[in-house]
């Protein structure tokens, strides 16, 4: 046992550098602004610029929406698809990774295409994006989901549950999302910290997200974009902590009726 | 009048047939296993009791209403799994309340509800564990408090046991007779354990490839089973194969020796092969032949000796070719004179009023 435990202490620490030197580099550089500046004053720029905060804003509203479009989307049809259909499920999986081999400027072209023909408010540009957002989290969404109802006996649990004589809807509320909650996070911070990065679909689209306000902030000034760096990674370990405060309330509360 | 009615049910998948036109009732407070070996069709049955599978044909009849139609939630039947099926982002309190709440049963009573159960299964100090904090034995206990807490008007249980081990399983067995009992619920009990279903049960259907091949008491099974396969699959029997010398003085050939017998079936008649079925335990030992001659006897080869606690099992080999007796003497049995070892001979008696049915 000691052996082994030696031998993963040393892949741990392995891997926590890997992810932490890049981090404090990251850090070290922000902080290296010129003489007679406060060492936060990168930090401080950005913090007071409009943009940031628009971006933020938008790649925010983004992230929720497309979060909202797995739960909504994924964890029903993964669900069903434990229960009823499980030979359907290697070609859900196929369809759910289908996002990782369409390059982005298809994808991109293919909504506009379907997209600018348009039927009104589904056609807004806003719409695009949040349906491109949707479609590129699938698979992150889908993995996690899977994952979550892999470790759960979807079957049993369901049929204990209709035999105690609950509703579907209270199947999935009080049953299905409990028990893959966990995994739902993971969902949720992969799709976070997906969107909040992304630049290529938003770019082409026309929008300033986050992203792109990242990437314009580099070629700008250097430590502005290493500052940046920094607030998106806090950011979105916030974001995930408020989800899991959020979250904990609303599901694990099992007093009450329906 | 029958309580549960199982009429003409039947179901199949693809080319199997997993229950084949199966019919019984149950009266209220019955208990009733569905006995057979895996893949006998007793869980598709269960299911189709239950609502989560659907009949091809055949109706389920509960209390003289046809609920063939109706689903799993508006059925108010108790299902205990065998993998306990617990939710595990519940306590045991609140597994148990479950099916209170999706009732609107108001709080109060349903506090009241989950305590009297949970104390029912001797559990209620353990009222705020979640599953993954209990034995497996436990965990059992709060899926039979969480059936039984709304009252339901049938008990179905698949194999609650199989996962546990020997003595938990016959504590817990006792007790979920004790509280059918004293709750004089209507049960269906899946088991592929005979020793279980004789020792819990009013009546027992014994399952073979989607079939009921018996219904009846244990004792009924047990002493007078209807076919070769309940005859094998419940206890242990010996089944002799012999030619009929004599119908009318009951005279069968097994190998060079003579057995006679009080009664042949009525199909036979001499020279036909027939099947004699006798219970190890109804074989008494001698350790040499005696005069009176009103049992049957029968020297014996001893090939094998079990030590089975309080009795001994033998296997032996008939002399004169017919065949291997299996044989079961309490150990403390009066001194033979002949030592109970391999490759001693004995004398195996048994009775001439004994079970006898045509060779199919
Ligand atoms: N969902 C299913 N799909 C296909 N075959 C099934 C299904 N459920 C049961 N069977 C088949 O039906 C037969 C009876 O199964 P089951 O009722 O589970 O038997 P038991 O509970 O007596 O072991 C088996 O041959 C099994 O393979
Ligand atoms: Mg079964």
């Amino acid at each position: 046992m000691k052996r082994v435990s030696l031998g993963s202490v040393f892949v741990g620490i392995l891997a926590l550098l890997y992810f932490v030197v890049p981090l404090i580099a990251t850090a070290q550089f922000s902080f290296q602004v010129g003489s007679g500046q406060p060492f936060w004053a990168a930090y401080a720029s950005i913090l007071r610029s409009a943009q940031f905060w628009q971006s933020l804003r938008l790649s925010l509203g983004m992230a929720l929406a497309a979060v909202a479009i797995g739960l909504i989307v994924v964890v029903p049809a993964a669900y069903w698809a434990y229960l009823r259909a499980p030979r359907l499920k290697p070609w859900i999986e196929f369809v759910s990774i289908l996002p990782f081999v369409v390059p982005p400027i298809v994808l991109v072209l293919g909504l506009v295409r379907l997209y600018a023909t348009g039927f009104g408010p589904l056609s807004s540009r806003v719409t695009l994006l949040m349906g491109a957002y949707g479609v590129v989290s699938l698979p992150y969404m889908f993995r996690s989901v899977d994952t979550g109802l892999r470790s759960m006996n979807v079957k049993g649990l369901t049929e204990a549950a209709l035999g105690l004589g609950a509703s579907w809807v209270r199947v999935m509320f009080r049953i299905v999302l409990p028990n893959i909650r966990q995994s739902l996070l993971g969902g949720a911070f992969l799709t976070f910290a997906l969107i909040m990065g992304e630049y290529a679909i938003s770019s082409m689209l026309g929008f300033n997200t986050f992203g792109v306000y990242m990437l314009l902030t580099g070629q700008t000034e250097a430590q502005g974009a290493a500052a940046l760096s920094i607030i998106a990674f806090i950011l979105v370990w916030i974001f995930v902590a408020i989800m899991q405060w959020v979250s904990r309330d609303a599901l694990t509360t099992v007093g009450g009726s329906r | 009048m029958a309580f549960l009615e199982i009429d003409q049910v039947r179901r199949q998948f693809a080319t199997q047939v997993a229950v084949d036109n199966i019919s019984f009732t149950a009266d209220k407070g019955e208990f009733i296993s569905l006995l057979g070996p895996s893949g006998s069709g007793k869980t598709t049955l269960l299911r189709i009791v239950a609502g989560f599978e659907r009949p091809d044909a055949g109706r389920i009849v509960v209390d003289g209403e046809d609920v063939t139609e109706v689903p799993p939630q508006r059925r108010n039947m108790g299902m205990v799994f065998q993998s306990y099926a617990l939710f595990p982002n519940m306590t045991a309190a609140n597994n148990v309340a479950f099916g209170l709440r999706t009732r609107g049963v108001p709080r109060a009573q349903i506090e009241a509800r989950v305590r009297e159960l949970l104390a029912m299964v001797g559990l209620d100090s353990k009222a705020d564990r979640y599953p993954h904090q209990l034995s497996g034995g436990e965990q059992q206990r709060v899926a039979l408090a969480r059936a039984l807490a709304p009252n339901p008007r049938v008990l179905l249980l698949d194999e609650p046991l199989s996962a546990l081990d020997a003595l938990i399983r016959v504590n817990l067995r006792a007790e979920i007779r004790r509280i059918q009992q004293a709750l004089g619920i209507t049960t269906l009990y899946v088991t592929h354990d005979q020793e279980e279903a004789l020792a819990i049960s009013d009546r027992i259907v014994v399952f073979n490839r989607g079939r009921a091949e018996q219904i009846g008491t244990p004792e009924d099974i047990y002493d007078r089973p209807s076919s070769a396969f309940v005859s094998s699959f419940v206890g242990t029997m010996n089944r002799l194969t012999c030619r009929v010398l004599s119908r009318e003085r009951g005279v069968l050939a097994l190998g060079s020796e003579e057995i006679r017998v009080e009664a042949l079936p009525s199909a036979v008649s001499d020279g036909d092969l027939v099947e004699l079925w006798i219970r190890p335990e109804r074989i008494r030992l001698a350790g040499a032949p005696e005069a009176d001659a009103g049992d049957n006897q029968l020297a014996v080869v001893i090939e094998q000796v079990m030590f089975l606690g309080a009795r001994l099992g033998l296997k032996t080999a008939i002399k004169g070719g017919g065949g291997t007796l299996t044989i079961d003497v309490a150990r403390d049995a009066e001194d033979l004179g002949v030592p109970l070892k391999a490759g001693e001979t004995v004398i195996a008696r048994f009775s001439q009023s004994i079970a006898v049915t045509p060779k199919s």
